[in-house]
């Protein structure tokens, strides 16, 4: 088990690697963007979901480092594989080893940062303190040079924000990356600790080779992290048997009480006295007595959460024109260029409309980041969090969800990338999971359609319009089965161990515009370049699969009719037609024929589509729209074998129920592969969804039937 | 699983307080005036005496400072009762309800006053 403590070797002639670390909330993030340029690329710790950004940055003197921005922890140590990343990046397991630790403090809530300091300094890692935000600090600034004295490591005062001190910084850095490592602090501890330490001690030399002080740092990492239900990786049997002993030995003892008091009581004594001021409040309180007031609190949330929705749902909408038409020219410009084949056809049928596909999710991608990085920087993500926490709570979300799932009314993809906000990898999960049964604006263009031709307008009690309720009834619908899943879902596929919820409301600031700006393009790279890629080759796939194998084409002389009959032909003779055909047996007791199956297997590449590939395969086109009267009336006409009607408002209620439910969007599914880091999490969301949608329509279904419905 | 010190329910409000019952309580009987800390009114100052619950969440209150001795006020609720924001070591953290009923404290008279703010 050795291999657990050896860092992945640098590349030749790799530049330093420094790693900034801290408490959430401290500015580490704009104080990485202060320090690099924007060149940073976001890529994930092996095997687990957590990003990691790396950025170059030019220090003093014309040295280049790589920076790596450590998520935000409070102690190093760990019971999940999440929280295990901030040793595993300071010590190099399974990642590139720092040269030197950046440790970024806040200034205003400085003893529970040094909490962390203090754990870094004992391991005896070259370090350097950042003490963050200076600016905000309010009564006597901490005394820097005698915290340097105390805990043996250059401690230099800095602002992010109004980038004072960050020159003398990158001179510390550049000196410190020169210098030898600082000897490892040694803190006392009860004598009952020190015996637990000598214990583990030994077994740390064997098998992890580390000795002297580190092993003794380490032997208080175990003490304090491991236990019968952690989640760990890489950690020696031996170790868990000995940690396990001296628990077991340690009877009345609290070990983890008695080593966290210890480095807190080495900082009351010591520290404190260095670090009187605090943050600057008076502002923030008095913003948050309007922001947390239980009427105007909630006022002021639902109407920018309004503004939100509303801006993905319409303002979006001519930036998305201008990508599709730009998409439509490259296709007419295609067709005039390249000579008519099968290239031409894999080019711009499934190249450029698969571009085409991706690009479209950007202005809304970017829309959302815009409100995200402004709410996040500003203070308020928290604050609508806190007040969101209880109702959130009931159905085993975290607060912060809120905003990921409010997105996913206008576009699921976009949504799920929202969910980077919240820090814990459960609770990313679980909204990934929920947020594709939101009513998404690709929905309703189908929900249009069905019920314009199968719901005849008319009122409800003489005053209730039904087709206006059917669409509301859908959006009630998909929300009330969005909380349910979280509430089951987090019950039992993302059962874990209940972990406290911890919320800083951090003092109200103006956002930086640059670390926004930088946000939405960074999100937007990582959803071209990772979700797009699977999105353009199952666009290409589903291109195949309408049109191969082919029919021979009508001649030119054919008339519009003859066209289009003969594309519902080779529909029905292309793949899609056939797997319609093949699916028909298991979509037959939701009141579905091949038809409706086609249109569903189009779906997947967007739910809009179904509304062109039902088109194409009644014999009306491609070129229609969910205003279609043609298409509205062919579907009226549609009859089964036995001359009854197909479409009976029965078989409408259950294809919307099945539209709602099913995983049917492979750009949601392409951007939970991205964000869950893997294919698994996409799979069980494409089943269980897809699982539920079925059972869902069969209910109503045949439940109607049996009522005398259909 | 958890052993069964940790199943124990969380010391609510002892009224009477005369046993120890808490997984932290195992050294000092738990005084009279003591509470937790969802309990306590607003900006009003108490010691942590011990806490309750589960390992991980227990040392993960430890590690923000929520350790015996220490001083905590609750500075704010949130509108729908839940969360707390807590000030302790000059930090301010916000955790749910049922997690602030884990840690049991001892209101300070009055009259020793000042706190942390």
């Amino acid at each position: 088990m050795s291999a657990a403590l050896a860092a992945v070797p640098a590349a030749e002639g790799a530049l330093p690697l420094v790693a900034l670390v801290g408490n959430p909330n401290t500015g580490k993030t704009l104080l990485f963007n202060r320090l690099t340029g924007s060149n940073a690329r976001v890529g994930n710790y092996p095997g687990i979901t957590v990003e990691r950004r790396v950025a170059r940055g030019r220090l003093p003197g014309g040295l280049d480092v790589d920076m790596v921005d450590v998520p935000g922890a409070y102690s190093l140590s760990a019971r999940s594989s999440e929280e295990q990343v901030a040793i595993r990046s300071l010590l190099g397991w399974g990642t590139p080893a720092p040269q030197l630790t950046v440790l970024v403090a806040d200034a205003t809530q400085l003893l529970r940062n040094l909490y962390l300091v203090l754990q870094v300094r004992e391991l005896g890692l070259p370090c350097v303190v950042a003490l963050n935000m200076m600016d905000e600090v309010q009564g006597p600034p901490p005394d820097h040079e005698g915290l340097s004295r105390l805990l043996g490591v250059p401690v230099v005062p800095v602002s992010a924000r109004t980038r004072q001190g960050l020159g003398a910084l990158q001179q510390a850095i550049v000196d410190a990356l020169q210098a030898a490592a600082p000897p490892p602090l040694v803190l006392p501890y009860p004598p009952g600790v020190e015996q637990d330490i000598r214990a583990v001690a030994p077994v740390l030399a064997a098998t992890w080779q580390v000795q002297g002080t580190r092993a003794r740092a380490l032997a208080l990492w175990a003490l304090t992290s491991l236990d019968d239900e952690d989640e760990l990786r890489d950690i020696p049997a031996e170790l868990r048997e000995v940690v396990a002993a001296r628990h077991r030995q340690a009877g009345e003892r609290d070990l983890d009480q008695e080593i966290i008091a210890a480095r807190y009581a080495w900082l009351d004594e010591r520290a404190a006295p260095l670090a009187q001021g605090l943050g600057r409040r008076d502002l923030t309180d008095r913003i948050d007595a309007v922001l947390l007031h239980p009427v105007w609190g909630f006022a002021v949330f639902l109407g920018l959460m309004l503004v939100v929705f509303q801006s993905l749902f319409s303002w979006a909408d001519p930036l998305i024109g201008v990508v599709e038409t730009l998409v439509e020219g490259a296709v007419v410009l295609a067709h005039a260029v390249l000579p008519a084949g099968f290239l031409a056809d894999l080019l711009i049928e499934g190249v450029i409309v698969g571009v085409g596909n991706v690009v479209v999710f950007l202005p809304q991608i970017m829309l959302l980041f815009l409100f995200v990085g402004v709410m996040e920087d500003s203070g308020y993500m928290a604050r609508a969090a806190y007040l969101m926490d209880r109702v959130m709570k009931a159905m085993g979300l975290h607060g912060r969800a809120f905003v990921p799932m409010l997105s996913g009314y206008a576009c699921a993809v976009p949504a799920i990338m929202a969910t980077r906000t919240m820090e814990r990898e459960r609770d990313r999960l679980l909204t990934m999971l929920v947020v594709p049964l939101m009513t998404c604006s690709a929905r309703l263009p189908v929900y249009t359609l069905i019920i314009a031709a199968l719901f005849p307008p008319s009122e409800l009690f003489g005053v209730l319009p039904v087709q206006g309720l059917m669409m509301m009834g859908m959006y009630l619908f998909s929300t009330v089965v969005a909380l349910l899943a979280a509430g089951v879902l987090g019950r039992t596929v993302l059962r874990g161990p209940r972990v406290p919820l911890i919320l800083e409301l951090p003092p109200f600031r103006l956002p930086a515009l640059g670390s926004v700006l930088r946000l939405m393009v960074s999100r937007a790279r990582v959803f071209l370049t990772d979700a797009g890629t699977v999105i353009l080759a199952c666009t290409i796939l589903l291109w195949g699969l309408l049109s191969y194998p082919k029919l021979p084409e009508p001649g030119p002389e054919a008339t519009e009719a003859e066209v289009v009959a003969f594309e519902a032909q080779a529909l029905e003779h292309s793949y899609a037609g056939r797997l319609g055909k093949a699916i028909e047996p298991a979509i037959a007791p939701l009141g579905f024929d091949w038809k409706i199956g086609v249109g569903l297997i189009g779906a997947f590449a967007a739910r809009e589509v179904f509304v062109s590939t039902m088109g194409l395969v009644y014999g009306v086109g491609a070129d229609v729209d969910e205003e279609s009267v043609s298409l509205r009336e062919r579907m009226q006409r549609e009859r089964r074998a036995d001359g009854s009607p197909l479409y009976t408002p029965l078989v409408g209620m259950s294809l919307m129920v099945f539209v709602a439910l099913a995983a049917q969007c492979m750009s949601t599914l392409a951007a939970v592969k991205r964000e869950s880091g893997g294919y698994k999490w996409p799979a069980f969301l494409f089943v269980y969804m897809t699982t539920l949608a079925w059972v869902s329509s069969f209910l109503v279904y045949q439940v109607g039937r049996l009522l005398g419905l259909g | 699983m958890s052993t069964p010190q940790e199943d124990l329910a969380p010391p609510r409000c002892p009224a009477v307080p005369t046993t120890a019952a808490s997984a932290g309580d195992r050294t000092e009987p738990l005084p009279v005036s003591s509470t937790h800390l969802a309990a306590l009114p607003l900006d009003q100052v108490a010691v942590v005496h011990s806490l309750g619950g589960q390992r991980a969440f227990r040392r993960r209150l430890l590690e923000l400072g929520f350790v015996p001795g220490t001083p905590a006020v609750v500075r704010n609720v949130a509108p729908l009762g839940d969360p707390l924001e807590i000030e302790i070591r000059g930090c301010r953290v916000s955790i749910r309800r049922a997690e602030a009923e884990q840690v049991v404290v001892v209101a300070e008279p009055p009259a020793a006053g000042g706190g942390p703010r």
